[in-house]
């Protein structure tokens, strides 16, 4: 995908070259956002919106770091925005929060769809513990747990050494450890 | 016996999502990309559109109410000014038209020749 002439044709606005790349990076957008967000027309809808993003400001993309590396940054982004703007919608307005049923503010149950079948009910209680984790290490947990990403490059994407990395990634396991330890616990009560 | 049984079910949690396949977007993805860009040009093209996001802005719109509410008070205050002169203007024009200042018949018997 990191071809410099692609780069150089969608510049131009060549339709062909927006083609190939939406073509070649669909999955890695559609997953990254669906693993921040964990719901499946939120993820589409951001990674359309990733795109758009990606056709507008392309002349802005200085090469400095790779393509995918940069839509990753957007996607990142994107789904996190997404979120807290859903989240002022659930909580916001005077007049709905006197007039609406308190919604609780225990996530959602979300089965992603690439887990494999006899672990799904363990997949869906991480999936609600990572949306307790802190923002950064959320999304570093995310990119390693479900792009297979390496420290160096979930470095680059939150523009973080990668000794910062690695300890982010140590204290987001810690704190699942303590929040799954927590509702098992509660389970066996 | 129950920690060491939690301990195991943690360690097994966290690692539920090793293995997992990557999702995959729905098909004819780029086709609905394309639409959404010719839809947000047609919408940023209309020049409608952009007075309705400039006007529904919250300082905007607090500010334009706040203008009408101005103006109303001051509509009301001159009215209430302009009805006082009004009537006053009113009561000596009557006056004038019937000559409510004759008082007397015998002031108008004496005006005859």
């Amino acid at each position: 995908m990191e071809h410099p002439e692609i780069i150089a044709r969608l510049k131009q606005g060549d339709r062909k070259a927006f083609a190939e790349i939406v073509e070649q990076c669909q999955h890695m957008v559609y997953n990254t956002a669906l693993g921040i967000v964990q719901h499946e027309e939120d993820a589409e809808d951001i990674t359309q919106n990733v795109f758009v993003t990606l056709y507008e400001k392309i002349s802005s993309f200085r090469e400095e770091s790779a393509l995918s590396t940069w839509l990753y940054r957007i996607t990142v982004r994107k789904a996190l925005d997404h979120e807290k703007r859903k989240q002022r919608e659930k909580h916001g307005g005077l007049l709905k929060r006197i007039f609406s049923v308190r919604e609780s503010d225990e996530p959602a149950h979300f089965d992603h769809p690439g887990v494999m079948l006899d672990k799904k009910e363990q997949a869906a209680i991480l999936l609600r513990a990572i949306k307790k984790l802190p923002e950064k290490q959320r999304v570093a947990f995310t990119l390693h747990k479900m792009e297979g990403l390496s420290y160096q490059q979930i470095a680059d994407i939150m523009e973080n050494s990668q000794f910062a990395t690695e300890s982010l990634l140590v204290r987001a396991k810690n704190n699942l450890r303590n929040i799954l330890k927590e509702y098992y616990e509660q389970q066996f009560k | 016996m129950h920690q060491e049984k939690i301990d195991q079910w943690v360690e097994e949690t966290i690692g539920s999502l090793d293995g997992a396949r990557r999702a995959e977007a729905k098909p004819f993805l780029l086709t609905r990309v394309l639409a959404r860009m010719q839809a947000e040009q047609a919408g940023a093209e209309n020049i409608w559109t952009k007075a309705g996001a400039f006007l529904s802005r919250p300082a905007v719109a607090m500010a334009g109410l706040l203008l009408i509410v101005l103006l109303n008070a001051a509509i009301i205050i001159s009215n209430v000014n302009d009805n006082r002169n009004n009537t006053v203007q009113q009561v000596s024009s009557a006056k004038d038209e019937f000559a409510i200042n004759v008082i007397s018949i015998y002031d108008t018997e004496n005006l005859e020749p």
